[in-house]
């Protein structure tokens, strides 16, 4: 019998939050509340149990998979791709593309590894690749497929989905959608994906005053139209 | 106090659904091959490598101006480029390349160094020259500017371009910053270097020659690092 290490989301069904597993592992548990763990990594590594992983920090993780330590990287990923992954989804409003961009930024980050800057924050260092990998990605597909619409004008990017909003969480997913990309940008950097305004900065080329006045303008934007929502 | 100074409610955002297994199984099976490969160069070493490749176009070229004529101005030209190649090398190390990408000098500070540094050499070559033609005759009669010129563009893109590889793929935050600066520490070893092996000190030689290269390295170096010093 193995406890998990809480550093994931819990997917099994059934499962009490106390036991939450590495995702995606699948946890069962004994009678005696003890946790067993299966499933792992669908068979390519190790579960994390480390200790020293669980406590290890970022910027330590990234140096350690760069010097071969395979545990190491299961851990980065566990603890990274969740934030990458939001951001990506946040961005792009559709999963496979969310999700093809988040194979894109971590083959970036295998291939760059050997350049990593050791003592580099290492979020901002994966936000950097996986939002350089968007709008690349974004460029090439203007260039290859873009319908003008009937004013002449580029449409606007499609949402996964068009219903009206059901609950807070979705009218706030839905008004930051509608934001101008400058302001949506700057609160995922910020106030969502947890990047200070420094090195949020950095990665928008923009000044920490001029983002802070960003996020400010982005939120009570945000905050008129959840109210709009709840007067519904 | 004002609507834009009050604070904000902290927003609750819920985490989006983690991706499939099968993309999560996907980037693990691509990220753990050839793990032991991937070690690469500490910033101190990479730092030493571009003093390396960039010393040596400046010692190559204070060589070749000193082969031509020892008199004490050659003397005197050579230690001052050499002394300002290795000001101008240290402060880009310091202030970017040589830090890690979130803890370099701020964006400000390093526009200023890329964009400043060539007008103060704008400066001081206009101080060193000896005289000044009209333009118009300039043109006309100075032959030799072009092969300086040229001299300056290859010895440069020699320097430039190792700083450029030696940084490869390093900077994911301002690649474009980092590449201008590396494109100045180039483009002022070649400078700096020429201006001991060049017998002319006429001003529009100088600007045009030798200077105008040094802002022509920050601008290339702008756009090559925003390819290469990505990852």
């Amino acid at each position: 019998m193995v406890r998990a290490v809480r550093v994931g989301r819990l997917e099994t069904p059934g499962a009490p939050p106390a036991y939450s597993c590495v995702w995606p592992y699948t946890v069962e548990m004994s009678a005696s509340g003890d946790a067993s763990l299966s499933g792992a990594w669908l068979g390519v590594g190790p579960l994390v149990t480390d200790t020293s992983l669980a406590a290890a920090t970022l910027e330590e993780l990234m140096e350690r998979y760069v010097d071969g330590d395979r545990a190491a990287f299961e851990a980065l990923y566990q603890r990274s791709s969740p934030k990458l992954f939001g951001y990506l989804l946040r961005l792009t409003r559709n999963r496979e593309r969310a999700e093809d961009l988040l194979q894109v930024t971590y083959a970036k980050v295998h291939r760059a590894r050997g350049s990593y800057l050791r003592g580099a924050p290492v979020l901002p260092w994966f936000i950097a690749i996986a939002r350089r990998s968007f709008l690349d990605e974004r460029r090439s597909a203007k260039v290859r497929t873009e319908d003008l619409s009937a004013d002449g004008t580029l449409p606007e990017p499609k949402r996964e989905s068009d219903d009206l909003s059901t609950d807070v969480a979705e009218a706030l997913e839905s008004a930051l959608d509608s934001l101008p990309e400058a302001y949506r940008e700057a609160i995922l950097l910020t106030k969502i994906t947890g990047l200070s305004l420094a090195e949020a900065s950095e990665i928008l080329g923009a000044t920490p005053t001029a983002l802070k006045l960003r996020v400010h303008r982005g939120y009570l934007q945000l905050r008129e139209r959840l109210e709009q929502f709840k007067r519904r | 106090m004002t609507s834009h100074e009050e604070p904000l409610p902290e927003l609750d955002w819920s985490d989006p659904a983690p991706p499939s297994a099968k993309v999560s199984a996907s980037i693990q099976q691509a990220c753990s091959r050839d793990l032991e490969k991937g070690r690469g160069l500490l910033a101190w070493q990479r730092a030493l490598l571009s003093v390396v490749v960039s010393g040596a176009v400046v010692a190559a070229l204070i060589a070749l101006g000193l082969m031509q004529k020892q008199e004490a101005a050659t003397l005197r030209a050579a230690l001052l480029g050499a002394a300002g190649w290795g000001v101008v090398h240290l402060a880009v190390l310091l202030a970017g390349l040589a830090r890690p990408p979130g803890r370099r000098g701020s964006r400000e500070l390093r526009w200023a160094l890329a964009l400043g540094l060539p007008l103060v050499f704008f400066v001081y070559l206009a101080l060193s020259a000896h005289s000044t033609l009209p333009l118009s005759r300039f043109l006309v009669e100075d032959t030799h500017a072009p092969t300086c010129g040229l001299f300056t563009l290859m010895f440069g893109a020699a320097a430039a371009g190792g700083t450029l590889l030696v940084w490869r793929r390093t900077d994911p935050l301002t690649p474009g910053l980092s590449g201008a600066l590396a494109g100045l520490c180039g483009g002022l070893a070649a400078a700096a270097g020429i201006g001991v092996a060049c017998p002319s000190h006429e001003a529009w030689h100088l600007w045009l020659a030798h200077g105008s290269t040094v802002l022509a390295f920050v601008v290339v170096g702008w756009a090559v690092g925003r390819k290469w010093l990505a990852p």
